[in-house]
């Protein structure tokens, strides 16, 4: 972490300047030119001189030397209330927060009462009790703020309660304090970090604001000295500076110092160090070479996606994910397009939508929809064509439902934008939408508020949703992966009963099967498959699809291990310049490995698949377990 | 305990259980409500066999994980381990249990403390809760990674650093690592992709078997239960609606829940799913309207039931051993005049 943290530029000064402030403090006896209280009448109120080289200020006292000497103070004072605060605020924040109940209320109302009363008249008081400690005005401002960081580190520490560490540090039978330290506040640190520097910087002003009205110690402190200066700011308003500065600029490091830490701590394990690349090839995203594919086309399709490309910065390089996917779709057919996590499935509908995320971005690839030709990195014509003629289902219907506003208003609101509906026929289009989705009151739901539906009903809102602009494609997303078994089965009815152009994304093979005519079979990044259904399952062409059906579970021997794939899917900027799933695949030779391989068309039926060695695959052995 | 996998021989060998649930209830209180989570579940393990869990979700079979592993109160009912009651335990005593009961949960990326390095995660509970020396840490450590298939040199990583399924990995290295004998898998395969969860699948069923675990692996994906499991529970609404010889409950189920569970299932098989989804079609099926947590008197599945009589409203169904070895509550398929005579006519006649 303090490595990480010396990474850091600004941080890096910032400490720099307040361990250099804290060193001259503490030496101010040893360098300091003058005693704080030390008069040289003769030259009072003056600019900055040989003999005083940050001038003088009333009675003649030096500038520089009263800086040193009030720095001692404001150390002491703000390390006094910063422990006071951490000491009081972190402990029942954590304590608040984990146990929750009874604890957590007992905390909640006493924090509820501190924070009623107004800081700094308690400080005030503190210091009418006793004046001129500023020790125990310290302390006091420390303890009065607590409570503000104790509830900080509650709802911080709450969130953290519900994870699985930690329920799986209580089914280890360990400690409550064992867990609070080593599990909770770790995790919670880097707020406790960010709070701790704000009220630094606030401990600071307070003191200085101390100095300032005269009710602090009687020691010299930088706030005295800003108030000495205020007072004399016409006949010497050069005296504002020197202090002026030290002060902004303390608080200024004290901010960046624990930005710093925070920073270097949560990047302490949040790095993903990038596994080291087996490809020679620098640039990711030239790693995918252009392949020359077998042009593969269904006949008069509605629909044609051709050498899709998209790009995302991995680390700051320029990385490719989906490379060269093309792909049709006929009028009225479902295609599906399955894969694993990687593969690029949902890179290519967003891509699709023009919708990628973040640093994403289609670096080649057309889309022709009907008789009109899209570039798809052309994303505003592709947004044109949203909603209405193509439009998206996804995995999650709650989050793609507004939750404060009813079903009908929503649903109006899509078919208002993309009809010339109005009035009493956008009612009768709801309904009529909320029936094709097969549900039984639409009347009733149609007056709901998505809470109070069910995960299956919603999806199936949201698929009429996605019907309101009567759009002729549908891009369906994981649509069912979210519901339980039997509501999948009857929102896959659902879909297969629209009579749509459906391109289903998905990543289980018994969904695909049940509901799509074709498919396409994506691997970390690539088409390696294409072709109907019975064809690709029942006797697929590809090693990767074959090794993918024979692990699934359904098709196990009881008793006998399945026969798994080794290894996994190879990360963008690892992927090789040859097939990429070569270091998987029990059928892989020297030659896979060399030169892109081009998709060709399977013999004796309407496919393609991306290997070598497609004869092989029906015969495929050593497929490890 | 040489034949790990059940067949459709109902006797089961005559031990004990290892783990017992008996009558089990579990209210939650949320937002003002109560919640009947679990309903009265009966379910047990013997020693060294699985025991597969499935349901919906809201089924209560994570309810019922965490009452085992201590995390939830039991409302009513009793667990029993090992002989001896498992619920309303003191921490200490959930401490001495820890050793012998443990978890392996669905989320990899969850499971494992973001800040803090794999080694410190996996001998943590050697080191702190059993007091284990660093050098005895470091050696079991090594042999558990080696059994897991990974290396030491994963010790000093952070869980950013791994892909679910070397997480999934490791989770079963933690778990495993003080030797218990109970272990508890909560969707412990269902996030992970196809072709590694198909590696992990193999790699709990190797050492379950090597090390004679006992194992309550609750998961919604019925093959890979069918595939792992000795056994099969089904849970609705809390309730167990059947129960028997994996093979018996997955390839010939009884109570409609379950035939609709299977049929719902879609297979990577053209021929099968056809066939699977014409069954199921047939079969039609009633309104799903009504609240299953809120019919207390009924079947927990008369509002989603082809089937239902009349008395499917009025009186809960228990469970009914059956000569196919299953045991099932059903009033239609498994009427009280099917039962046969065995011990377990005692869990069904309580009440």
């Amino acid at each position: 972490m303090i490595k990480r943290f010396f990474h850091k530029p600004l941080a890096v000064i910032s400490l720099v300047w307040v361990v250099t402030l804290l060193v001259l403090s503490i030496a101010a006896p040893l360098i300091a030119p003058y005693g704080p209280d030390q008069q040289d009448i003769m030259h009072a109120l003056e600019g900055p001189s040989a003999a005083h080289p940050l001038g003088t200020g009333v009675l003649g006292l030096d500038v520089l030397s009263r800086l040193l000497y009030g720095g001692r103070v404001t150390f002491l004072s703000t390390a006094i209330s910063l422990v006071a605060y951490l000491s009081v605020g972190t402990p029942f924040g954590l304590l608040a927060g984990y146990r929750g109940g009874l604890t957590d209320k007992v905390i909640l109302r006493v924090s509820d009462i501190a924070y009623a009363i107004p800081g700094t008249v308690i400080v005030l008081v503190v210091l009418a009790v006793r004046p001129g400690d500023e020790d125990a005005a310290m302390i006091a401002c420390g303890l009065v703020s607590a409570p503000s960081l104790a509830r900080v580190v509650r709802s911080a520490t709450i969130s953290v309660r519900e994870e699985l560490f930690i329920r799986t540090a209580v089914v280890s039978g360990l400690s409550d304090v064992h867990i609070l330290r080593k599990h909770v506040l770790p995790t919670v640190m880097g707020t406790v970090i960010v709070h701790a520097a704000l009220f630094a910087t606030a401990a600071i002003g307070l003191e200085t604001g101390l100095g300032f009205l005269g009710v602090g110690t009687r020691q010299v402190t930088w706030g005295q000295l800003v108030a000495e200066a205020s007072k004399n700011l016409g006949n010497q308003p050069w005296l504002l500076l020197p202090s002026g500065f030290i002060i902004v600029t303390f608080i200024l490091a004290f901010g960046l110092i624990g930005d710093g830490l925070r920073d270097a701590t949560a990047e302490g394990y949040s790095v993903r160090q990038l596994p080291v690349g087996r490809s020679t090839v620098k640039d990711g995203s030239a790693a995918v070479a252009a392949t020359a594919d077998a042009d593969f086309a269904v006949a008069e399709p509605l629909l044609v996606v051709d050498g899709l490309s998209v790009a995302f910065d991995i680390a700051g390089r320029p990385t490719t994910v989906v490379a060269g996917v093309s792909f049709s779709l006929r009028p009225g057919e479902i295609v599906g397009v399955v894969g694993e996590s990687g593969s690029g499935k949902s890179v290519t509908i967003a891509a699709m939508l023009g919708l990628l995320k973040g640093t994403g971005r289609v670096t080649s690839g057309t889309m022709r929809y009907g008789d009109r030709d899209y570039e798809l990195s052309d994303v505003k014509s592709l947004a044109a064509l949203r909603g209405g003629r193509v439009a998206l289902i996804g995995q999650d219907p709650m989050s793609a439902l507004d939750p404060v506003f009813t079903v009908r208003y929503q649903l109006a609101e899509v078919i208002r934008t993309h009809t010339d509906l109005k009035g009493a026929a956008v009612d009768a289009r709801i309904i009529e939408l909320l029936q094709a989705v097969r549900l039984p009151d639409p009347e009733l739901v149609a007056r709901s508020y998505p809470y109070q539906l069910s995960g299956g009903m919603a999806q199936r809102v949201s698929i009429a949703a996605a019907l309101a602009g009567e759009p002729e494609v549908i891009l369906a997303d994981e649509p069912t992966t979210a519901l339980d078994v039997t509501v999948q089965a009857e929102i896959l009815d659902v879909l297969r009963a629209l009579g749509k152009t459906v391109v289903l994304v998905t990543h289980d093979w018994g969904v695909l099967v049940d509901l799509a005519e074709r498919a396409v079979v994506l691997y970390a990044g690539q088409v390696v498959e294409q072709g109907s259904i019975a064809d690709i399952v029942g006797d697929p062409k590809h090693p990767y699809t074959m090794a993918l059906l024979r692990s699934n579970p359904y098709f196990a021997a009881p008793g006998r291990p399945l026969p798994a794939i080794s290894g996994a899917v190879l990360p963008p900027q690892d992927w090789p310049a040859g097939c990429h799933f070569a270091d998987r695949c029990p059928l892989a030779h020297p030659e896979c490995a060399t030169a892109p391989v081009p998709l060709v068309v399977t013999t004796g039926r309407a496919g393609v698949t991306r290997c070598l060695f497609p004869e092989d695959v029906s015969g495929m052995e050593g497929v490890s377990a | 305990m040489s034949d790990l996998i059940a067949t459709a021989t109902p006797a089961a060998p005559a031990a004990p259980p290892l783990i017992e649930v008996e009558n089990l209830s579990v209210v939650y209180r949320s937002k003002g409500r109560q919640v009947l989570a679990v309903d009265k579940a009966s379910l047990a393990i013997a020693r060294g066999r699985t025991l597969g869990l499935v349901g919906e979700s809201g089924s209560g079979k994570s309810t019922i994980a965490s009452v085992i592993l201590g995390l939830v109160p039991a409302t009513s009912g009793s667990v029993t381990f090992d002989g001896a009651p498992l619920v309303r335990k003191t921490r200490a005593q959930r401490a001495a249990l820890a050793r012998r009961i443990q978890a392996v949960f669905q989320d990899p990326f969850g499971s494992m403390n973001p800040t803090r390095k794999i080694g410190e995660t996996l001998g943590e509970m050697l080191r702190y809760n059993l007091q284990v020396s660093a050098a005895e840490v470091a050696v079991r450590l090594e042999s558990i990674l080696a059994e897991v298939g990974m290396g030491t040199e994963v010790l000093d990583r952070f869980p950013s650093q791994f892909s679910g399924g070397q997480l999934q990995r490791l989770a079963i290295a933690r778990a495993l690592v003080v030797e218990p004998e109970l272990i508890v898998c909560d969707e412990a395969v269902s996030s992970l992709d196809l072709s590694v969860q198909a590696q992990v699948i193999n790699l709990l069923a190797r050492l379950t078997k090597a090390r004679g675990l006992t194992n309550l692996f609750i998961s919604h994906d019925l093959s890979v239960v069918t595939y792992l499991s000795d056994e099969i529970a089904v849970l609705f609404a809390g309730q167990v609606v059947e129960r028997g010889p994996a093979a018996q409950v997955a390839y010939h189920p009884t109570h409609p829940y379950t035939q609709a569970l299977v049929l719902a299932a879609p297979v990577p098989d053209v021929q099968a799913q056809a066939e699977r989804r014409a069954s199921r079609l047939d079969r039609g099926h009633a309104d799903q309207a009504g609240d299953a947590h809120a019919l207390r008197q009924s079947c927990p599945f008369a509002s989603r039931c082809p089937f239902i009589i009349d008395i499917c409203r009025s009186e809960r169904p228990h469970l009914v051993a059956l000569p196919s070895g299953a045991r099932v509550a059903c009033h239609v398929n498994a009427p009280m005049a099917m039962g046969v005579m065995t011990e377990a006519s005692e869990e069904t006649g309580d009440e």
